[in-house]
């Protein structure tokens, strides 16, 4: 595939949206510096900063045009440190490559590039905006509720402060306030941004085949340009049609995904899980492996810790489930509870699960959270409050079987637990 | 103890680091993104047909900058969105007819992802994997909010995108198969062409720069020949041409176009039930007079600009009145323009909102409308116009609809600096300031030669030809 002519592109930024550039926003850049006037412009006026990578005059969001924008970005940066649109254009880069890599560093340089311009530029509109969404990407989802209401109140009609709220409030298990916010943006600005956020919010209360409908409308609107979110929604998609059991259409769209994105890792994941659905374990184990050198997480190496333990090869899969332990990090960092409802899922220190579980359920009571708490007290020996738990993990009515499983563990042991009592 | 502090600096150090270096997790990051080309609307343009005088065309242009080359997902229309030509025809800056378009996408083959599987030889060719077909729909809008709507055509093709020699031999017989008549003798077209827009972006881009005065810059540089920065890019372009009896309220000869997107709101399903994805529509893009939402509408305005109806523009119009732009010409080029009027520019409100009096005016009414005056006959075949259109006496010409070869830069430029030119000076009295009534970007032409023949525009770019 190729990719537009980095400076032409770089030049022709924004045609349309901003073309003959006379441009009012020009006068607010040109006007301080050229005349000598003094910084008195106002910091907090929205930028005329040029397209985002995967629009129309910027690079394409390939795994090429990605590491191309960020070269470009940070030159321009290197050059001109005071340069805002820069730091924009590569933050927004930085976090559409840690989509791709599954790798949270760039979002790391984007959160550094973007504070740095805040200090120069206290409260200017387009960093404020982007940095809410870096701050979800790093987990840091009170920051970043904060800092997009922060910019909401500069912009209350810009519908990109609706979706980093409504993130970041569904991460925290602020499911009302959420669905607000994503109703919000879809009143004012339907688009793919909005329609994956309300297939979620579908998913979330059990309404799969809603979710994928919304989630189909997200792929359609997506522009050609951007292969990394094209991969996204297919990606997403693929989940959906696993969750609803469909294995064929799962896999088509996991394969659309990697066409359209080599090695997109949400994908090749979705193509183990497809395997391992049909009873291909041999399959999804190569697939799995081949992904852990690229992409080395918790999830990938307990799924591998998974399928040895299942070819009953105790040395390797305690080998793996050892990794996971060690990608996940320690215990007193996590910002979400995928550790220790790993632990707890396969009776390893089960309470250091029940520790990191409340250490992160004081953070956030999303329902995920909830379940992994429910499971490590579960695991723990203490039903009542895993029961207690538990229902918290159920409130949205999501229909995720994993998680009813589990539940349905819960109460038996709580209803046994009960008629012990008597 | 010193070894201790050591041990415990270089675990803290390890902690912070797995801090920065976390790896990003399952949770859910959907794209935000704010642009939307599929449903951007990049130009207008209306024009009564040289070569079938009795009909006017209307050509609207979506999905800005296309990369011929730009596979393996090859820009097309959304067929998510409701892509719209709106005609008010009795001055109340209402829509009267709505000319709807909605696409429909059929994948051929699910087993693979290509475009093509072989050359593509005919609009039904099997090896075209993503034809697209859609319906126009005429919406007739009565008193109060009534509404008739009549289907014009089903299943209409359009041509694939020009991908390469390979791929789309004989480009021009396959967009020509997508040239269709529906009743009452309405001609339609839909597909890839070349963006027929010319402008220096690269310069203008550059603190406002024309190089052919770049001497009388504020940051002076040697003056040099414009350059087409839209040249080698296509678009994708909605074409309809309608007899003029169908489209005026006589004895009414002017009409106001503009062309919108519009995108479904889906709403969360919540737990009482609810509809699921039949959620109204909301204008998400319009287009009406060229170039308004570029240089008239300031960025924080722009969404809320582009959901607005052009019946409700009257809160916009001090934008017109005072415009920046005239500011930062005389900022630029002070130096050598004769100073401009930067308040009460009712010239522009005249020319931009409610139509040039004895020429195209369409009533008192505020609104951002292309209008045309289809008793104006056409002067040149298309293509051959006067590209400074009315500014050089040439009526059927901008701004009274335009033309594809209507230079809509440096006419804006001219305007907008009150260099209007001798003949609309004679005939109105407008300022004709010099040398503001030279100014212009130095491009003058597009970059491919215009159809004679609807659909007018040129074929697009080839991916082959331009990587």
């Amino acid at each position: 595939m190729t990719i537009p002519n980095a400076s032409r592109a770089a030049r022709l930024a924004a045609l349309r949206w901003i073309a003959v550039a006379i441009l009012a926003a020009t006068v607010a850049a040109v006007a301080p510096h050229v005349m000598s006037r003094g910084n008195n412009a106002p910091h907090a006026e929205a930028l005329s900063i040029g397209p985002a990578v995967g629009m129309p005059g910027a690079p394409a969001t390939s795994t090429s045009g990605l590491l191309q924008r960020i070269d470009d970005m940070e030159a321009r940066l290197r050059a001109q440190p005071d340069d805002t649109g820069a730091a924009v254009l590569l933050a927004d880069a930085l976090l559409r490559q840690a989509r791709a890599t599954n790798d949270g560093r760039p979002a790391g340089r984007a959160s550094e590039v973007l504070n740095a311009a805040l200090k120069e530029h206290p409260g200017q509109y387009d960093v404020l905006r982007m940095l809410g969404a870096i701050y979800l990407s790093q987990h840091r989802f009170r920051d970043a509720l904060e800092i997009a209401r922060r910019s909401r109140e500069q912009r209350p009609d810009d519908a990109w402060n609706y979706g980093v709220m409504g993130d970041a409030q569904i991460e925290l298990g602020e499911y009302s306030d959420a669905f607000d916010a994503f109703d919000k943006m879809m009143t004012l600005r339907p688009n793919a941004a909005a329609y994956a956020r309300v297939a979620y919010a579908r998913e979330l209360q059990g309404d799969v085949g809603g979710a994928l409908t919304a989630m189909q409308r997200a792929a359609k609107a997506t522009a050609p340009n951007d292969p990394e979110a094209q991969a996204w929604y297919a990606a997403q998609t693929g989940e959906l049609y696993l969750k609803l059991h469909k294995l064929d259409d799962a896999d088509r769209e996991f394969r659309r995904a990697v066409f359209l994105f080599p090695n997109y890792p949400l994908a090749m994941i979705g193509q183990g899980k497809v395997r391992v659905a049909r009873g291909d374990r041999e399959g999804a184990l190569a697939i799995y492996l081949e992904q852990l050198k690229r992409t080395p997480t918790l999830d990938l190496a307990a799924r591998i810790g998974d399928l040895y333990a299942a070819r009953a090869d105790a040395a390797q899969s305690e080998h793996y489930y050892q990794l996971a332990e060690d990608l996940a990090g320690p215990g007193m960092v996590q910002t979400e509870a995928n550790l220790a409802l790993y632990l707890a899922d396969h009776d390893r220190k089960t309470s250091d699960a029940v520790t990191i579980a409340e250490a992160v359920a004081a953070k956030r009571h999303d329902i995920f959270t909830e379940d992994a708490l429910a499971w490590a007290y579960y695991k723990a020996g203490r039903v009542k409050d895993a029961y207690a738990a538990s229902q918290l993990a159920l409130r949205t009515g999501t229909r995720d079987e994993a998680l009813l499983a589990r539940a349905d563990r819960i109460r038996a042991a709580t209803a046994l637990g009960t008629a012990r009592d008597r | 103890m010193k070894k201790t502090l050591l041990f415990a600096s270089v675990i803290i150090l390890l902690v912070s680091v797995l801090m920065l270096t976390g790896r990003a997790s399952s949770h859910r990051e959907a794209p935000l993104i704010s642009q939307d080309p599929m449903a951007d609307n990049t130009d207008l343009y209306a024009f009564r047909s040289p070569d079938r005088p009795d009909t006017v065309t209307i050509i609207a242009n979506y999905i800005p900058l296309e990369s011929p080359a730009g596979g393996p997902n090859f820009p097309a229309f959304d067929d998510t969105v409701l892509y719209e030509i709106n005609v008010d025809n009795n001055g109340d800056a209402r829509e009267d007819l709505t000319y709807q378009f909605r696409f429909h996408t059929e994948t051929r083959n699910p087993e693979t992802f290509l475009y093509n599987t072989g050359p593509i030889s005919s609009l039904d060719d099997p090896n075209w994997n993503r034809p697209q077909t859609y319906t126009v729909t005429l919406v007739q809008h009565g008193p109060g909010s009534s509404e008739r709507s009549s289907v014009l055509g089903e299943d209409l093709p359009t041509p694939p995108d020009n991908i390469g020699p390979r791929s789309t031999p004989s480009y021009d017989a396959l967009a020509a198969a997508a040239v269709r008549n529906l009743p009452g003798g309405i001609r339609v077209f839909a597909g890839q062409r070349d963006d027929p827009f010319f402008v220096d972006l690269g310069s203008i881009f550059d603190l406002a720069g024309l190089r052919p005065f770049n001497p009388f810059h504020l940051i002076p540089l040697p003056a040099q020949a414009g350059r087409d920065a839209v040249a080698k890019y296509n678009t994708h372009s909605i074409a309809i041409q309608v007899p003029i009896a169908q489209l005026v309220h006589a004895p009414n000869t002017n009409i106001g176009i503009y062309a919108s997107a519009s995108r479904q709101q889906v709403r969360i399903l919540r737990k009482d039930g609810a509809s699921d994805d039949g959620g109204p529509f909301l204008q998400v893009s319009r287009l009406g007079e060229p170039l308004i939402n570029e240089v008239v509408i300031p960025l924080g305005l722009k969404d809320r600009w582009n959901r607005t109806d052009p019946e409700d523009d009257g809160q916009f119009e001090r934008l017109y009145s005072a415009p920046e732009v005239s500011r930062l010409e005389n900022l630029l080029y002070g130096s050598v323009l004769s100073p401009i009027t930067v308040t009460g520019r009712a010239d522009l409100v005249a020319i931009l909102l409610t139509g040039v009096p004895n020429l195209n005016f369409t009533g008192p009414a505020r609104a951002d409308l292309l209008r045309v005056n289809t008793a104006v006959a056409p002067t040149a075949a298309v293509g051959s116009g006067n590209r400074l259109g009315v500014l050089e006496a040439d009526l059927a010409g901008f701004p009274n609809g335009r033309r594809l070869e209507d230079d809509i830069v440096d006419i804006d430029l001219r305007a907008f600096a009150e260099g209007y030119g001798s003949f609309l000076n004679g005939l109105l009295g407008l300022p004709n300031k010099a040398p503001n009534n030279q100014l212009g970007d130095g491009v003058d032409t597009n970059d491919k030669p215009f159809l004679t023949q609807f659909p007018y525009v040129a074929a697009p770019h080839q991916g082959y030809e331009v990587p």
